[in-house]
């Protein structure tokens, strides 16, 4: 009874448009009023702790460092050096464009950060030398996704954060499955540019590809500095996210100069709008797993599938169901908070790896990315090109495809994200 | 300069440097470690309530601002009238939602007034550095009023969520972002 008022109050919250944040604050709050004993105060210090979770910090400071070096200056080298490698391929600019979206992806959080970046320059040029529109928008926007798969990740620290999983591990688990869709829409694109006849750019030289690599290496070492630190046990996963603001700081403002230092301030006050935002969700969302477990949610529906004797693969399934319909509704954020409580718990007594279910849900949430009626990617493609929503939709489609199908590939064979990993860490005990 | 425009000038002053002063003390605390095989024991429980400032004051400053995302989907499909309807009553609970909030931090903050302690690693009492709890939920407080007043007065549809699309590409469409309290309809 107390759970179904909680969750039917929540979707009817979120329904009606109440900030996702407070829906869920408001939700659990009554929810604990009217069944349950515990004090307001009790649930506002639960509120406050939220705080004092040391990996959520890492959320500030990477969208921080993301921001510094999303300016156009960056993302313009990462996209010339990716022309001079593969832009002599079928299909090459295109395919660059993907390289592209995977370098900017390694210094970005963010998805749609990574559209905005690459698209708004590539999309014209390719539509420049005679690509369609939809063919051009399709790629971007579908590549774009990579932002949150390919580390850092915002949706990997809140999975981390909220189901206590290491970030380290699953930052290193999204490289491999990173790559390897990153390879597969190059492949689909030179399959397309084969059929289609795209065209091809001219050659580069070696010695002009290695300049153009060093123009654009101060940005990438941003990824090197991060996987390199945790991996070598430097510093924690938040510490390299400050290390990396810093760094991003200097080779914006310093090296670059791309960034005056005037316009620091504003900066941080972009990174700081984001990095509330998400806090005053993760906060209430804390309050709501709070809820769930005091009334042993999760556990009784991990006692009901592992009696029902449900493989693994047929509870990845139903997750993959339930992301997918979530995905088009919400945001990544929100939806790993309301459902990784939930699911997390069973997906462990079934022994699917922690991290295995990391990746599943973070490609789930790139897929949500992308499909309508709230695809993120979408809009924010719509709004550089100014294409009407529902070309941008049909222009997303085919490589839409390649995304499901990556999915499967990602959720039936757990060693391409447990690899490297395993491989670099040891296996979890 | 107007009185609302210098308050909110500092209101962003301050969030920034908040977050500004957390990157530089974790980063230095790193440089300390390896550099001097040092470190400041009180950086992780600054970094901890500093953390704690700049979300509680962020958050009203996000209404101001309309950061906070929500489902938009359902209510864009209703007519005008329906859609204030909707708001206001959305508005409401967005309210309860405060008051209950504020009222659970008082009553906290109350509490560990009366044990008076101080922090482990910094010499202040514990709720002083814990007032930004119920102060986070007053201001929001104040901003949702302040919304409420516009679609009262019709200067906005309904419950003023983010448009994260436009947010986006403001850097590239040349928007500026948009605030609230001076958009005018």
């Amino acid at each position: 009874m107390n759970i179904a008022f909680l969750f039917v109050s929540l979707l009817a919250m979120l329904a009606l448009g109440l900030p996702v944040a407070m829906s869920l604050g408001l939700a659990s709050v009554l929810t604990v009023l009217f069944f349950e004993s515990d004090s307001l105060a009790s649930l506002a210090l639960k509120f406050f702790q939220t705080m004092e979770h040391f990996t959520l910090l890492a959320i500030p400071f990477f969208i921080l460092a993301g921001n510094f070096l999303t300016t156009g200056g960056v993302a313009k080298r990462m996209i010339n050096f990716a022309i001079a490698s593969v832009g002599h391929l079928p299909g090459g600019l295109a395919i660059a464009s993907v390289l592209a979206c995977m370098l900017f992806a390694a210094v970005s959080g963010s998805s749609p950060a990574t559209v905005v970046a690459i698209g708004s320059i590539v999309i014209a040029g390719m539509v420049r030398v005679g690509y369609t529109q939809s063919f051009a928008t399709g790629v971007i926007v579908n590549a774009g996704t990579l932002g949150i798969l390919i580390p850092p990740s915002i949706t990997m620290v809140v999975f981390a954060a909220v189901t206590e999983t290491s970030v380290g591990r699953l930052f290193m688990a999204g490289v491999v499955p990173g790559l390897l869709l990153g390879l597969c829409l190059m492949v689909a694109i030179y399959i397309a540019a084969r059929i289609k006849k795209l065209p091809r750019q001219p050659k580069t030289s070696w010695g002009e590809r290695l300049r153009l690599l060093r123009e654009a290496l101060w940005g990438l070492l941003l990824i090197v500095i991060v996987l390199g630190g945790i991996y070598g046990g430097v510093f924690t996963p938040t510490e390299a996210a400050a290390v990396a603001a810093v760094y991003a700081f200097v080779a914006a403002v310093f090296i670059y100069r791309d960034l005056h230092i005037a316009e620091v301030p504003k900066v941080l006050l972009d990174s700081a709008r984001v990095s509330v935002m998400l806090m005053f969700i993760i906060a209430n969302a804390f309050l709501f797993a709070h809820v769930l477990t005091t009334a042993q949610i999760p556990q009784e529906i991990a006692r009901i599938i592992t009696e029902a004797n449900l493989a693994p693969w047929h509870f990845l399934l139903v997750v993959n169901i339930i992301l997918l319909i979530a995905g088009n509704f919400m945001d990544p954020a929100p939806i790993v908070l309301i459902t990784a409580p939930i699911l997390f718990p069973t997906a462990v007594k079934l022994g699917i790896d922690p991290i295995h279910l990391g990746i599943v849900y973070v490609v789930n949430m790139e897929i949500g990315l992308v499909t309508p009626p709230v695809g993120l990617n979408l809009f924010v493609a719509s709004g550089i090109t100014g294409q009407p929503l529902l070309s941008v939709v049909r222009a997303s489609l085919p490589w839409l495809m390649v995304l499901l199908g990556f999915l499967i590939v990602v959720t039936y064979i757990p060693e391409i994200s447990l690899f490297l990993p395993n491989l670099l860490f040891g296996k979890p005990i | 300069m107007s009185l609302r425009e210098a308050v909110h000038r500092i209101e962003e002053g301050f969030i920034a440097l908040i977050l500004g002063v957390m990157t530089v003390l974790t980063f230095v605390q790193v440089v300390l470690r390896y550099g001097f095989s040092t470190g400041l024991d009180w950086q992780l429980e600054s970094n901890y309530y500093l953390f704690s400032w700049l979300v509680m004051i962020g958050i009203s400053y996000c209404v101001r601002v309309r950061a906070h995302i929500g489902v938009d989907a359902a209510v864009r499909l209703l007519g005008p009238r329906a859609r204030r309807a909707v708001g206001i009553f959305v508005l409401s609970l967005a309210i309860l939602y405060t008051v209950l909030m504020a009222y659970g931090s008082f009553a906290y903050l109350y509490r560990i007034y009366i044990i008076n302690v101080e922090a482990e690693d910094i010499p202040i009492a514990t709720w002083k550095l814990s007032l930004c709890l119920p102060l986070g939920f007053v201001f929001l407080f104040i901003r949702l009023l302040e919304m409420g007043w516009r679609i009262f007065t019709g200067q906005s549809e309904g419950y003023e969520l983010a448009d994260e699309a436009r947010e986006a590409v403001k850097d590239v469409t040349h928007d500026d972002m948009p605030d609230a309290t001076t958009v005018q309809r």
